[in-house]
C-alpha cells in the first residue's frame, strides 16, 4: 500500500498531458451539460443544481482550455482544440438560457 | 420466531448498508466508461465480501471475540501494529470520503459549498454515536438506506437488456482503454470489501451478544444480505450504463451522478437520488468511526461498546470523537471528494492481504475455531479473490497512472 501510494505521488508528477484524453473530457462535459439541459427542461432537476452543474463544466472547461493551448501542437490540433471547446460553449449558453426557468411548483 | 425476525434484520441491515460513496461512485464510473463489462468484478467483490462477513461472524460468535482482539491476542502486539496501521489510515481516508458524499449531497440540494457542511456532518454523526446505542447505529441507518433502492426502479425503467448485464458476469477483455479497466477493476473491489465492512459486523456479533446459536443466521445474513446488497450496486452500474454510456458521459465530478436518475425516474429520481447518497454516505461515516474506534479500543484493551454510556468507555468514545474531526478536515480544505473517493478505494484493495490473510489463519486455528473451522471453499475463494486485488492493484495502478491504455 505504501508502495503504491509513492508511486501514485510520483506518476501523478511525470504524467504528461496527451491531446485525445482532453479532447474526450471536453466531450464528456459538453454531453454532460446537454443532459443537464435536457433535465432541466423537463424539470427533472431543480434550478440551483443546475447552477451548480453549469458552474462545474465552467470550472473544467478552464482547465481543459489551459491543458489543449499546451498539447495541441500543430494547427489541425489547435483546430479540433477550438472546435470542441466551442461545442461546450454552445452548450453551456443553452443551459444558461434555461437558468430562469422557475422550478415546477 | 426471534431467530426469523433477526434474520430478517440481517438481511434488510446488509442490503440498507451496501451502497455508499465508493459503490456508487466506482459504479457509475464502470457503467459510463465500459457499459455492462465490469458488473463481473461487482459480482466478485460480493463474493468476497459475504465469505468476509461469514467469516468474521462465525469468529466472533464461535470465540465470543472480536476479530481484532484475536488478531492481537494470537499474533503478538508488535504484528498487530501492521494491520492496525493499514486499516486506520486506509478508514480513514474512506470515512473522509464518506463525509465528503454527505457534503456534496447537501450542496447539491442546497447550493452551499460542500466544504461547510464536512463539520457539521461529523458533528451530527459524532452526537448520534455519543447519544445512540449500536441498535440505533446498525439498523436505523440500514432501514433509511433502503432508499438506494430507487437504483433498482431507475434500472427496471429504463429498459436494459437483461440477457446482456447476465453476459456480464463472465470477465472479459476490454474493447478500449485498458489500464482504465483495470483500475477501474481494482476500485470495485476495494469499494466492495473495505475492511471497516467486516471489523464492524465482528464488533457487532459481540455487541449483539451472538453465540454459535446464531451461526444460521450469520450465514444466511451474509449470503442473503449480501446477494441483494451486490444486485442494487449492478443496478448502479447498469443505470450509468443506459443513461451515461451513450452519451460518452465520463464521471469526472459528483455533480455529474446527480443526473444518473433523473433520466428515467423525473424529478422523483433526481431527490431519492440526493437521498440515498446523503443517507448511504451518513450511515456508512457511522459505521466507519465505530469500526474505528473499535479497532483501536479492541487492540490496546480498552473498555467499549456504543451500549455504554460515554463516561464508562471513555477512550472508545474518545476515539470515535477524534477520527470524525480528522475525516472532516480533507473535505473542509477542499479536498476534491471523487478523488478521495478513487484513491481510497484502490488502497483499501491493496490492503486486504494485511487483514485477511490473518483472518484465514485464525479461521483455521482449531484451538480458536474448535469444529468451526474453516472449509477449502471458504479458503481457496478468499485466497483467489485477495490474490487477484493485489495482482490487479500492481498491475493496474501504474498503467493508469503513467497513462496507459
Amino acid at each position: 500500500m505504501v508502495v503504491g501510494a509513492a508511486v501514485l505521488l510520483l506518476a501523478s508528477c511525470a504524467q504528461p498531458p496527451d491531446l485525445e484524453p482532453q479532447l474526450d473530457t471536453v466531450r464528456s462535459w459538453t454531453a454532460t451539460v446537454r443532459l443537464a439541459t435536457d433535465q432541466r427542461r423537463a424539470r427533472a432537476t431543480s434550478a440551483r443544481f443546475t447552477a451548480q452543474i453549469r458552474e462545474r463544466a465552467e470550472r473544467a472547461r478552464g482547465e481543459s482550455a489551459r491543458a489543449l493551448g499546451t498539447v495541441a501542437q500543430t494547427a489541425a490540433d489547435r483546430a479540433q482544440a477550438r472546435a470542441v471547446l466551442d461545442s461546450l460553449d454552445a452548450a453551456l449558453d443553452s443551459l444558461g438560457a434555461l437558468a430562469a426557468v422557475p422550478a415546477k411548483r | 420466531m426471534k431467530k426469523w425476525g433477526e434474520l430478517a434484520l440481517g438481511v434488510v441491515t446488509c442490503i440498507g448498508g451496501y451502497l455508499e460513496i465508493g459503490s456508487i461512485a466506482t459504479a457509475s464510473q464502470a457503467g459510463a466508461e465500459f457499459g455492462f463489462q465490469l458488473v463481473w468484478v461487482l459480482a466478485l467483490g460480493t463474493v468476497c465480501l459475504a465469505f468476509l462477513l461469514e467469516m468474521t461472524g462465525r469468529l466472533s460468535a464461535v470465540s465470543g471475540r472480536t476479530f481484532t482482539d484475536l488478531l492481537r491476542e494470537r499474533f503478538g502486539v508488535r504484528f498487530f501494529l501492521a494491520p492496525l496501521i493499514v486499516v486506520f489510515v486506509v478508514s480513514l481516508l474512506v470515512l473522509a470520503a464518506e463525509i465528503g458524499g454527505v457534503s456534496v449531497a447537501l450542496q447539491m440540494a442546497t447550493g452551499i459549498g460542500f466544504r461547510w457542511w464536512a463539520i457539521p456532518t461529523a458533528l451530527v454523526a459524532w452526537v448520534l454515536l455519543w447519544r445512540g446505542t449500536f441498535g440505533l447505529v446498525e439498523q436505523g441507518t440500514s432501514m433509511l438506506g433502503l432508499v438506494a433502492l430507487v437504483f433498482g426502479v431507475g434500472a427496471w425503467a429504463l429498459h436494459p437488456q437483461w440477457s446482456a448485464v447476465g453476459a456480464a458476469l463472465v470477465p472479459s477483455a476490454p474493447g478500449h482503454d485498458r489500464a482504465r479497466y483495470w483500475y477501474l477493476a481494482v476500485s470495485i473491489l476495494g469499494a466492495s470489501v473495505s475492511p471497516y465492512l467486516y471489523l464492524f459486523y465482528s464488533a457487532g456479533a459481540v455487541e449483539d451478544h451472538w453465540t454459535v446459536e446464531h451461526l444460521t443466521v450469520n450465514r444466511v445474513s451474509a449470503a442473503v444480505g449480501n446477494l441483494f446488497g451486490g444486485l442494487l450496486a449492478i443496478t448502479v452500474i447498469v443505470v450509468a450504463a443506459m443513461v451515461f454510456a451513450p452519451r460518452h458521459i465520463r464521471v469526472d465530478g459528483y455533480e455529474q451522478l446527480a443526473l444518473l436518475l433523473g433520466s428515467p425516474l423525473g424529478r422523483a429520481g433526481f431527490a431519492l437520488f440526493l437521498a440515498t447518497l446523503c443517507i448511504t454516505c451518513f450511515g456508512a461515516t457511522l459505521e466507519i468511526a465505530l469500526a474505528i474506534a473499535y479497532m483501536l479500543a479492541q487492540g490496546f484493551g480498552w473498555q467499549w461498546s456504543e451500549n455504554l454510556p460515554p463516561d464508562q468507555d471513555a477512550r472508545f468514545s474518545i476515539s470515535y470523537t477524534a477520527v470524525l474531526l480528522l475525516a472532516a478536515l480533507p473535505i473542509t480544505l477542499g479536498a476534491d471528494p471523487l478523488a478521495l473517493t478513487n484513491i481510497s478505494m484502490t488502497l483499501t484493495a491493496a490492503s486486504l492481504p494485511v487483514t485477511v490473510v490473518p483472518l484465514l489463519v485464525l479461521m483455521n486455528d482449531r484451538a480458536v475455531m474448535s469444529r468451526y473451522v474453516n472449509g477449502w471453499i471458504s479458503n481457496a475463494t478468499m485466497v483467489v479473490i485477495v490474490g487477484l486485488a493485489l495482482a490487479l492493484f500492481i498491475a493496474a495502478l501504474p498503467l493508469q497512472l503513467l497513462g496507459g491504455s
